[in-house]
């Protein structure tokens, strides 16, 4: 566990948009784990009026709950309220078997807001963390989730996820229009969230670039497919992509430098590579199967895709310099939509057993499969950047909703969106 | 007595005429019935996608003619359909197909669009492959029957525009289509 000096300042990506109170989806734990971790967040004092998505103590607390590891405590359980480390009694929370607090304080000043907080281990009675922070108001709920990554890390050993963003495609109708689809980017939380893309047609397959700068995204307005680049800060977008039939499931290289896609150039849907810089594209697959959904190994010398080359859907590997292909799955009749871990270790999937799609995560090691989810209509499985959790669609009372899973299955959450329906996620890769 | 008698039989007639009427439209061999209650759930849905009318031919004899073209009618839009996770078509659906490359053949300014669908089952891309290889299906038969390549455009959707929004084998069944839809 490391001390920090205080006094430390931490200069803050400045985010371009504005913080708002609106979330579309709505982040409800539904499992956490046995043995959560109990912590107390003690109010921040200082929290000037405002919204209360502003409020950083209920932020913080908010995302520790939803993190699913943490037992975070309410007020009338805390034995005292301490202004800072030093007065901290620490046997007076031993008693209550509380590990951890944290204790924050807002000051306003001329030209904004100074903010500091402290994370203090109560058994050790030592400072895990200690950061301070100057912000407009305005920043107040991305600061918050910065302070859940720092708590997160600090107690887990994991990197926190709070400040990641997800994309999906939210799908409404209404009597008498047609149906609309829109690509919108909100926080991993489902708040501030903000439309890519607005169509009248089919929207499919978001994929953020490995920077986190930009999107690639399937489109059919003009009544058939392309794939488009858009630059997630400045909206402008390129077509990338518009060959007769299919162009789909875009996928970029761990560098970001290429484009793994679906065309059917050669009457098949086909793994194709495409340079963005020089646009030389180059076929990785061949033969009549269906071959698509490609997705690049960490080390980007191989593609996992999903292939029913030999008789359904299954997972295969192709290496990216001599294109031999071989296997990966073997268990159950269908699986498809693959991604790696981080680690390169596992894939996590779609799998259906008995008629029921579930997401699973298979060790490559052993080839053993564990399946994460139970509705058996779940789909578009996608990892959040430190593989501990996953995005997914699912069905939840007749509507299509988000669902999080973490990979040891232990931790559930649901995201259903306001009105409509919302489905095709993907986490965005770490941003900061 | 005789007046309510010649009534009852008017009645009659007209319902016997009107019944006549509903089963003349209803479309050639046991696509028929599936077209019909197609239509009948894309009103329900209320979705504006232009699904075609039931499948109704009503070409002429054209042996004697040398002008063809202006004996055969324009057939309908049309919709084909399929069996979970395959691509064949059905036989029944032959007879259609072979009016709609009749015309087309004969009449090689027209166009159509085949858009391949799938039921919301299984990995959206993977259907987008699914509903292409069932547009392709139906652009091999049409192509075979004299056909251009240059009169037939091809999409896939998948999975992604259902007529039917059930979750289960009723609303997967209408959604499991190639559509055949006339772009002039």
């Amino acid at each position: 566990m490391i001390f920090r000096r205080l006094g430390q300042i931490f200069i803050m990506s400045l985010l371009l948009w504005q913080a708002s109170a609106f979330a579309m989806l709505e982040l409800e734990l539904t499992q956490g784990v046995d043995k959560a971790l109990p912590i107390a967040i003690l109010p921040f004092t200082g929290q000037p009026e405002g919204s209360d998505a502003d409020n950083m103590t209920s932020v913080i607390r908010t995302d520790l709950r939803n993190s699913g590891r943490f037992q975070v405590l309410s007020d009338d359980v805390f034995p005292e309220h301490p202004m800072s480390f030093a007065s901290v009694n620490s046997s007076l929370w031993k008693r209550n078997k509380i590990e951890g607090i944290v204790i924050g304080r807002i000051q306003g000043n001329s030209s904004g807001y100074d903010v500091n907080f402290q994370l203090v281990d109560v058994y050790s009675n030592k400072i895990l963390a200690s950061q301070e922070y100057h912000v407009q108001q305005n920043q107040f709920r991305a600061l918050a989730h910065h302070i859940s990554d720092i708590i997160y890390q600090q107690l887990t050993g994991e990197r926190g996820v709070f400040s990641t963003r997800i994309t999906y495609v939210l799908v409404q109708q209404w009597p008498d229009r047609p149906r609309q689809y829109t690509l919108e980017v909100a926080d991993s939380d489902g708040f501030n969230p903000k439309p890519l893309l607005i169509s009248s047609h089919p929207i499919m397959s978001p994929a953020w670039s490995p920077d986190g700068k930009s999107m690639a995204y399937v489109s059919f307005e003009n009544n058939h497919a392309a794939i488009y680049v858009v630059d997630i800060i400045t909206g402008n977008r390129r077509l990338i992509s518009e060959y007769p039939g299919i162009n789909g499931a875009p996928a970029w290289s761990p560098d970001g430098s290429q484009l793994a896609l679906v065309l059917t150039k050669t009457d098949q849907p086909k793994i194709f590579v495409l340079d963005i810089n020089t646009h030389q594209l180059t076929q990785v697959t061949d033969g009549w199967s269906i071959d698509t959904e490609p997705n690049w190994a960490p080390d980007g010398q191989s593609i996992i895709f999903t292939s029913d080359r030999g008789g359904s859907p299954q997972i295969y590997r192709v290496s990216v310099n001599n294109h031999h292909v071989q296997r990966i799955t073997f268990s159950g009749n269908y699986n498809a939509r693959a991604s790696f871990t981080p680690d390169g270790k596992s894939i996590v999937m779609l799998h259906r057993e008995d008629k029921l799609f579930n997401i699973a995560v298979q060790d490559l090691q052993t080839g053993r499969v564990t399946e994460l989810t139970r509705s058996g209509l779940d789909d578009s499985p996608s990892l959040a950047p430190n593989g501990g959790m996953v995005l997914y669609g699912t069905q939840y009372g007749d509507r299509a909703v988000l669902g999080v899973v973490s990979t040891d299955g232990r931790v559930k959450l649901r995201l259903p969106a306001r009105e409509g329906e919302v489905q095709e996620p993907a986490w965005s890769p770490f941003l900061s | 007595m005789q007046n309510r008698f010649i009534k009852l039989l008017v009645f009659i007639t007209c319902l016997l005429a009107i019944t006549a009427c509903s089963s003349l439209h209803s479309g050639s061999g046991a696509k028929g019935e599936q077209g019909v209650s197609a239509q009948q759930a894309a009103d329900q849905v209320a979705e504006s996608k232009g699904v075609g009318s039931s499948d109704t031919f009503s070409g002429e004899n054209t042996v004697n003619g040398a002008d063809n073209s202006t004996k055969l009618l324009a057939p309908h839009d049309q919709i084909y359909y399929f069996d979970f996770d395959d691509s064949s078509i059905h036989s029944s659906d032959q007879a259609s197909l072979g009016a709609q490359s009749n015309y087309l053949a004969a009449h090689p300014d027209k166009k159509v669009r085949l858009e391949g669908d799938t039921d919301e089952r299984g990995s959206r891309e993977y259907n987008v492959a699914l509903g292409w290889r069932r547009a392709r299906a139906v652009a091999q038969m049409l192509e075979q029957e004299g056909v251009s390549k240059n009169q037939l455009s091809l999409v896939s959707y998948g999975q992604e525009n259902p007529v039917a929004l059930g979750h289960d084998e009723s609303a997967w069944r209408l959604n499991r289509r190639v559509e055949l839809k006339y772009t002039n």
